[in-house]
């Protein structure tokens, strides 16, 4: 009695295997029909390619460089602004804004993306000093027209604000057609002459391309 | 037996076939690509603010004019206060165009200040009795807090060494807390051998070192 279960569940196995392996030797050769003979047809021809898509943002220019400095006497600070592509302009103090220039995000990827951007300081860790007398602030603006096509936080655009630490998104939408991809990021800085940090100060600033929402 | 070892290899062939398929039509998919989506680069923000020791004599002269030592007395006394007009004891001297040195910390560094003369009281009166005639300085703070010294506010004789003395250990460079007087003190001994126009330059040194 045993021995003719087994025998049966013996054959509903096998049974069971030949109709899977069937199955998988018809999606095989459906597979490698797909991928092989489609490109050598005898009637019909196809050519597939994929576009893969790619969020890529690039720091055209990617340093602000004020280089060394004091604050004139005897005013109590000096203010130091970029604007754009222009040379920047430091009022109060002695910097040479020649290499100091906003910083330019272009969209080189081949999708809208968001923009988010975020400091590592503020201007009390940057300079120290009196809290009046000093300023740690930037301006987001589109260098080519248009190419932010959708605004996210404002309270930066194109006006100035204190630096962020926490990332801020700019942009919902930067567009990555080229003469339509760059934004600027300019910066103020506001240096105390009381600074209790003194020398070579920097800051890093972290910019963030993902998919656009 | 026989079967089951049959079952067995088929089995295997199957799954071989199976994963090839599947990693086949993956791949077909590109999807490890499609996942991609996500960029971060950075920018620099530079500056170097510069240290630098620096004062300033907002008021670089004192200027007594002409005068004379009154009849009968030995000496006059003649010594600035500060911003106000200069004093003057027993003698004509005017003490309008003598007030105080000023200093200001200029720099963006606290600083020590010595003060060095080009005379000492003989060398500028020449007393021929070497007696009632002295040359003495009087550090004091113009704003609250500016120096710290051991002989702030003491008349102290002037100092013709290299160096001179040091009078403030710390002068504060912050605005509002940055400026010191000096005043100065001379007394004119009836006898003096150095006769019309004197004068005299001092040095203030600032130093970083404290």
């Amino acid at each position: 009695m045993a021995k003719s279960f087994n025998n049966q569940a013996n054959k509903n196995l096998t049974i069971f295997v030949f109709v899977f392996f069937a199955i998988s030797l018809i999606l095989f050769a459906y597979t490698l029909y797909n991928l092989t003979v489609k490109l050598t047809g005898y009637d019909v021809g196809y050519v597939n390619l994929t576009i893969s898509t790619l969020v890529d943002i690039n720091v055209t220019t990617n340093t602000v460089n004020w280089g060394p400095g004091v604050v004139t006497d005897p005013n109590l600070n000096a203010s130091l602004v970029t604007a754009g592509s222009a040379a920047g302009t430091a009022t109060r103090g002695n910097w040479s804004g020649t290499n100091a220039k906003a910083l330019v995000v272009e969209n080189t990827g081949n999708v809208n993306c968001s923009l988010a951007i975020s400091g590592v300081k503020n201007a009390a860790t940057f300079f120290g000093g009196n809290a009046s007398h000093q300023l740690y602030q930037w301006n987001v603006s589109n260098k080519e027209t248009g190419a932010c096509g959708a605004w996210g936080e404002t309270s930066m655009q194109n006006t100035w604000a204190n630096v962020n630490t926490s990332a801020a998104t700019v942009c919902n939408k930067l567009d990555y057609h080229p003469g339509n991809d760059e934004m600027y990021i300019d910066f103020k800085l506001v240096v105390p002459a009381d600074a209790t940090l003194l020398g070579a100060l920097s800051d890093t600033i972290t910019i963030s391309g993902n998919t656009a929402v | 037996m026989k079967s089951e070892t049959f079952l067995l290899v088929l089995s295997i062939i199957v799954i071989f076939f199976s994963v090839i398929s599947i990693s086949m039509s993956f791949n077909n998919l590109n999807l490890m690509q499609k996942l991609t989506g996500y960029s971060t680069s950075y920018g620099y923000v530079n500056l170097t603010i510069l240290t630098y020791v620096s004062i300033n004599l907002t008021v670089d002269s004192i200027s007594w004019g002409e005068g004379n030592i009154n009849a009968g007395e030995v000496n006059a006394t003649l010594y600035t206060v500060g911003d106000e007009v200069g004093v003057v004891q027993r003698g004509n001297w005017s003490g309008v165009n003598a007030s105080a040195f000023v200093v200001e910390n200029t720099g963006n560094l606290n600083c020590s200040i010595s003060i060095q003369s080009g005379k000492n009281a003989h060398d500028f009166f020449n007393s021929g009795t070497n007696s009632n005639e002295q040359y003495m300085l009087n550090v004091s703070n113009k704003e609250a807090g500016s120096c710290i010294g051991s002989s702030l506010g003491s008349w102290v004789d002037v100092n013709k060494t290299s160096g001179g003395t040091k009078f403030c250990n710390n002068f504060n460079f912050r605005q509002g807390v940055d400026e010191i007087y000096i005043d100065v003190l001379l007394t004119v001994p009836a006898d003096a051998g150095n006769l019309d126009e004197q004068s005299d330059v001092i040095i203030v040194t600032a130093d970083a070192a404290g």
